[in-house]
């Protein structure tokens, strides 16, 4: 597929090129130099290729729509992800985390997945070549039900740290075993140390009060 | 185009309502889910779980801008059996995927999709 676009992107720069040459003759390129100039170029090119389409009686809006159906296609063998799929970011050293939205940066730009990689405090945003799925999560059985998303095993964690404090034993001596479960269990899955971990899923120094009267 | 923007209108008339409604019943399953959790001697063990999942499907439905002005009303009585509880976390699934449907505004429909993963999985503790 890499090649594939490379060879496209390299047969349009040669029409493009071209076009300005016998737009601009005689005047250095500006091509891959000033962005604005070459909107304006494609820009200009498309409208004299709607002239001659006209000219010739043919449907130039066919023509844009069928190539722009086939530049979808060719896109579309990329996978793509939705909420709650859990990826490893190939760039960012293998690590996994589990997919919270998108955002499209520009428009007809490529989606950017977001992504929440546990114990870390920034939200990442990938594009899916720069993803692949991460292997599932290993079920974890703990004393609250058993564990089976990376995000569930997060939030599970910061609840039982939240609430060790208040725990008496024996009950604390289970959490406490039910805390390292769930951090080995994220640190071998994402990839994140457990001390990292530790820190950045630590529960928030004040927590809400729910008293019962 | 009037009938178009009409339509517009009332599709937005209903998501809101939904959203809202969502929300409201989010708030209520999140403090009687809590409540149980604070009951000693094994509230958080019968109910950690599920008070995680509540409390993350309330805060993701909170990112749509849509709700921004919106307040949640009280709920007359906190009493709620973990049946009706299950019942509940449906309801809101099913409505949050519908109001995902009719969302216009792409941050609305993910904060409604996310919610509804949370409510999906809420579910699944509460069974």
């Amino acid at each position: 597929m890499k090649h594939a676009t490379t060879r496209q992107v390299t047969r349009a720069a040669h029409a493009l090129r071209a076009y300005e040459q016998v737009a601009f003759s005689g005047e250095a390129s500006l091509l891959q130099h000033d962005r604005i100039h070459t909107e304006a170029l494609l820009a200009a090119l498309i409208c004299d290729l709607e002239h001659y389409a006209n000219h010739h009686g043919i449907a130039f809006s066919n023509a844009v729509s069928a190539g722009r159906a086939i530049h979808a296609e060719e896109n579309a063998d990329l996978p793509t992800y939705t909420l709650g799929d859990q990826v490893r970011l190939t760039r960012q050293s293998g690590r996994c985390g589990t997919i919270i939205g998108w955002k499209n940066l520009a428009p007809d730009d490529q989606t950017h997945f977001l992504i929440d990689v546990p114990g870390v405090s920034f939200v990442y945003a990938e594009a899916a070549r720069h993803l692949a799925p991460a292997p599932p999560f290993p079920p974890t059985a703990t004393n609250l039900g058993t564990v089976t998303h990376a995000n569930q095993a997060a939030q599970t964690y910061t609840s039982i740290a939240a609430r060790l404090p208040s725990t008496a034993e024996p009950t604390r001596r289970a959490l406490q075993h039910d805390a390292h479960k769930l951090l080995d269990a994220l640190s071998s899955w994402s990839g994140i140390t457990i001390t990292q971990l530790r820190d950045g899923l630590a529960p928030p120094p004040q927590r809400k009060s729910t008293t019962q009267t | 185009m009037t009938h178009e923007r009409e339509h517009q209108d009332v599709r937005h008339g209903w998501f809101t309502e939904i959203l809202s409604s969502a929300l409201n019943d989010l708030a209520h399953a999140e403090r009687v889910i809590t409540a149980y959790a604070a009951q000693e001697p094994d509230g958080f063990i019968a109910w950690g779980m599920a008070e995680g999942e509540a409390v993350q499907a309330h805060q993701a439905l909170r990112q749509a801008p849509s709700l921004h002005t919106a307040t949640p009303t009280d709920y007359a009585t906190v009493n709620a059996t973990a049946d009706a509880l299950y019942e509940l976390a449906r309801k809101i699934s099913q409505s949050l995927v519908r109001a995902a449907e009719l969302a216009s505004d792409p941050d609305d429909k993910m904060a409604c999709l996310q919610a509804a993963l949370h409510a999906d999985r809420l579910q699944e503790t509460l069974r």
